[in-house]
């Protein structure tokens, strides 16, 4: 066909997907079936104009024409699937408990590797309890000295408030980066579980050095099972990342990368409000005088055993679909 | 005359679209994405300032608890910090501000929409890509950062053209579609062009449709060709519907 009587052929159904196009974009919500039905028609018929003109007319006017309405096509016509987000009912019920499920043997490990580190911390650290001073302040080594934990004096400056949300967002920022970090190979996720787990080590340590761990316990009861655990599971979902990443199956590298992904996400947002929650704790319940230890540790437990039967949701059957 | 079709750009991501029909998607590069991501960033750090200067002022207006300040203030700064990028590429369907300034869209593998998770995805990990998202899309063929690679998007171009294409209504009888596409190129130009240049240029692309068909000029009507204007002469001559 010669080149003149393509463009004389086609300009009509360029010029009328445009426009259709446009309108749709404009006020997506005022398309009707039919107009939908006959948008994706002439989409499709652009489509193989779009392939007839980049192999007999490249470079033409008429063929960058049909390529930049078809990726705009493409773009507005073609929606990746899975984007219809679950109820929260079904998200807690299901979706987020199939995928703590699928990731319990990163936490498994994730757990192992964390317990490792903190033993590790706490020998080398009563070996040599200098070694304190490389995850303490010098003034809460001070404090410590002077029969205080450092977390006394910062409650004692530091309005709930403002404590609380500071430590949720660092708490969001550690969850993310150690989730983040594990698309690093599983590096990312490694380092954070290791340093946390060799800081807790080692802190407890150290308080025990000076007779202090009974007060750090009593600080950290209330919230310290559910923050190991939101690093443990947050880190666990990166390291899956990262395991997808370098680990050789049989089906494509990337088709593996984004099931993980989307995996890794779910677990991350299902850990979202309880990571806020510890913020609350930890601002506001965990540096109170008036709660005694007990109380502490009940309540420690408690948040635990709720984020564990949420996580799990012994009540999912196995007929409800993943 | 038949042209060999011509080859997709090395920009270029092939993609197998409806029936199985090849679409290029034009990938955006190191050089353009970092130059939108230096934008978005800048954006980002206004915004903070703003957030920071006008919650102090309103809060310290309304006489709010320091406590209460703080946390809000923290609280906004982690909130642009961490859901700037998202926020805009999900309102925006693919683009935040610093994209749309240089032309950048964010699209799923077969170039249509990305989903919210994928969004969410590739720009929580961001932080990393910080770090080493540089050097993975130097060597990554389609230019993916990290954040790319686990969410399965891709960026690529896309900037409303809003310059009227110069569609050829006739031309010689022996012209392919590189002849065709150096004259509409050159019509479709020349208002950017320096006037004197461009007169030059279309006398030589007139010289040459008379050595490519001299019987050419015999089949336009009388009078059609009237102007001195060599630009005008040729815009005449081939954007003439017979």
């Amino acid at each position: 066909m010669e080149y003149q009587r393509f463009v004389e052929l086609r300009t009509r159904s360029c010029d009328e997907f445009d426009q259709d196009l446009r309108a749709a974009r404009h006020q997506p919500r005022s398309l009707s079936y039919e107009g939908l039905e006959r948008l994706a028609f002439r989409y499709r018929q652009l489509l193989h104009d779009h392939a007839l003109a980049a192999a007999r007319y490249p470079g033409t006017a008429m063929a960058r024409r049909l390529r930049r309405l078809v990726l705009e096509g493409t773009h507005w016509l073609q929606r990746d699937t899975g984007d219809h987000l679950p109820t929260l009912r079904r998200f807690l019920s299901t979706t987020f408990p199939m995928a703590m499920r699928r990731l319990l043997p990163s936490i498994a490990l994730m757990t192992a590797l964390f317990a490792t580190a903190a033993l590790f911390g706490f020998a080398l650290t009563v070996a040599e309890p200098s070694l304190g001073a490389t995850f303490l302040h010098p003034e809460a080594i001070e404090d410590l000295r002077h029969g205080r934990l450092w977390t006394e004096s910062i409650f004692a400056t530091t309005p709930g408030a403002m404590a609380s949300t500071m430590i949720a967002t660092n708490n969001i920022s550690v969850a993310l980066t150690g989730w983040a970090g594990g698309a690093l190979a599983g590096l990312g996720a490694l380092y954070v579980v290791l340093l946390n787990g060799m800081m807790l080590g080692s802190v407890l340590a150290t308080t025990a050095h000076y007779s202090m761990s009974t007060g750090l316990l009593t600080f950290a009861a209330a919230h310290g099972p559910l923050e190991i655990s939101m690093i443990l599971v947050t880190a666990a979902a990166g390291l899956r990342v990262g395991r997808a990443l370098v680990v050789a199956v049989d089906r494509p590298r990337s088709e593996m990368l984004q099931e993980a992904g989307r995996d890794a996400l779910i677990v991350l947002l299902g850990c979202l409000p309880w990571i806020l929650l510890l913020g609350f704790v930890e601002g506001f319940l965990s540096p109170s005088t008036e709660l005694s230890l007990a109380t502490k540790v009940l309540l420690g437990l408690l948040l635990e055993a709720l984020f564990i039967t949420v996580a799990w949701n012994p009540f999912m059957t196995k007929a409800t679909p993943a | 005359m038949e042209q060999p079709p011509e080859a997709p750009r090395h920009s270029d991501a092939a993609i197998l679209g409806l029936d199985n029909v090849r679409l290029d998607l034009p990938l955006a590069n190191l050089g353009s994405r970092t130059l939108a991501a230096s934008l978005d960033h800048f954006l980002l750090f206004l915004l903070q300032a703003i957030w920071i200067v006008a919650s102090l002022t309103v809060m310290s207006a309304v006489g709010l608890a320091g406590g209460w300040v703080v946390g809000l203030v923290v609280l906004g700064f982690f909130l642009l910090q961490w859901g700037y990028f998202a926020a805009f590429e999900i309102a925006l369907a693919g683009q935040t501000p610093g994209k749309v300034a240089v032309g950048l869209r964010v699209v799923s593998t077969r170039g249509g929409r990305t989903t919210a998770a994928a969004i969410l995805i590739r720009n929580f990990i961001r932080t990393i890509d910080l770090l080493v998202g540089v050097p993975i899309m130097a060597i990554d063929r389609r230019a993916r950062r990290l954040g790319d690679l686990v969410a399965g998007t891709l960026v690529v171009h896309h900037r409303e053209d809003t310059r009227e294409e110069a569609l050829l209504g006739r031309h010689p009888a022996g012209w392919g579609a590189r002849e065709v596409s150096v004259v509409e190129s050159f019509l479709r130009r020349v208002e950017l062009m320096d006037a004197a240049a461009s007169e030059r240029l279309a006398d030589q692309l007139l010289r040459w449709i008379e050595g490519s068909e001299p019987a050419f000029w015999a089949e336009i009507e009388p009078g059609l060709v009237t102007s001195g204007n060599r630009v005008l002469t040729l815009r005449q001559a081939l954007e003439a519907r017979l």
